[in-house]
């Protein structure tokens, strides 16, 4: 138990090398246009990195919207301009988060202390994680397309979420009617057999006694 | 058989005002059997986290119970309670979705169920997929 915590104590530790290996991984899915993919793998290198880099977040936008998210996108897209107000790019940013639903009242958060990693000034077609060494990245590892290619899978449904939620609605509507039901029952027969669940959890109680 | 639904009345009544009285919750945990759980987990793109379990005594399911990450801030807690014939060994499983319903984490463990006992521990969702 103690080494499952300590492996994942130390895989979750701030890295650069897993910052890079995560991005890596990220840019590749990304031109397969594997968009899942290429978020986890986004996400795993923005925290895996030693600081928080605005590039990263402007990819994870990019990963969202072309997931059809457009909610995470427009909120990566606004991280993106907190981290880097004086972007080249912002006029633009700023244009697709109110695109995609976003707002732009929010006081731009002060940019975090000079990051680990050395960052280039973020443009369209970021490359989160520079190359140690001078030399010229590939292009594939670059071009991450601004608007999602012609080929890419239409985006989910915006029905999707409705089943969600309408799941989760209706999850709860009935354990809420269970709940009402048992206990109105409970107080009409005044049987005490089954006690009052106490509040064990700061956030939620589950009874799993068999009513 | 009036005097006996007076007596129930009466036995329901003094049971409510046990519980009221109970404000702090220590009488009433003390006597029940459950198991608080810290859980943790990433929560970045989480919109519920859904728990499930078995006991291993009484063979019995129970869940699935669906939270919303709302009504989970970071290292809170949520309790079971059980039977007290449960009292063994119970295995809980948690997962947590986001929005389009996928799994991100995952995690099961099995724990301590001591009757008429509050125990405490710890469960900790990591990502499944291999990267």
């Amino acid at each position: 138990m103690m080494a499952a915590v300590l492996t994942l104590v130390l895989l979750a530790a701030p890295s650069e090398a897993v910052s890079r290996a995560h991005f890596a991984k990220a840019q590749k899915s990304f031109t397969q246009h594997d968009w899942r993919h290429a978020l986890d793998e986004f996400t795993a290198a923005s925290e895996s990195a030693p600081s928080e880099l605005p590039d990263l977040w402007f990819d994870i936008a990019q990963c969202h919207r072309n997931l059809g998210h457009q909610r995470q996108a427009a909120a990566a897209f606004t991280r993106y301009l907190a981290l880097a107000p004086e972007a080249p790019d912002r006029d633009k940013v700023r244009s697709l988060i109110l695109s995609l639903g976003g707002k732009l009242d929010e006081p731009p958060a002060p940019p975090p202390p000079a990051p680990a990693l050395s960052a280039p000034a973020p443009s369209i077609d970021p490359a989160p994680l520079p190359a140690p060494a001078p030399e010229p990245a590939p292009a594939t590892t670059t071009a991450l397309p601004l608007v999602p290619p012609a080929d890419a899978p239409p985006p989910p449904k915006a029905h999707r979420h409705w089943k969600v939620w309408t799941g989760v609605a209706v999850s709860v509507a009935a354990v809420a009617l269970g709940v009402g039901l048992g206990v109105g029952l409970g107080m009409q027969s005044g049987s005490s057999s089954s006690p009052p669940v106490p509040a064990l959890g700061s956030a939620a109680t589950f009874d799993t006694r068999p009513h | 058989m009036r005097a006996a639904v007076l007596a129930c009345g009466l036995a329901a009544l003094a049971s409510l005002a046990g519980c009221a009285g109970a404000g702090d919750g220590s009488a009433t945990s003390a006597q029940s059997t459950g198991i608080v759980l810290t859980l943790h987990f990433d929560h970045y793109q989480v919109q519920t986290v859904s728990l499930s379990g078995s006991t291993f005594a009484t063979s019995r399911r129970f869940g699935p119970y669906v939270v919303s990450e709302d009504d989970l801030p970071r290292d809170s807690t949520v309790g079971f309670v059980f039977e007290p014939d449960d009292a063994g060994t119970a295995m809980i499983c948690g997962e947590s979705h986001d929005d389009t319903g996928q799994v991100r984490q995952a995690g099961c463990d099995y724990f301590d169920v001591v009757a008429a006992s509050v125990t405490k521990d710890s469960l900790t969702l990591v990502d499944p997929t291999p990267h």
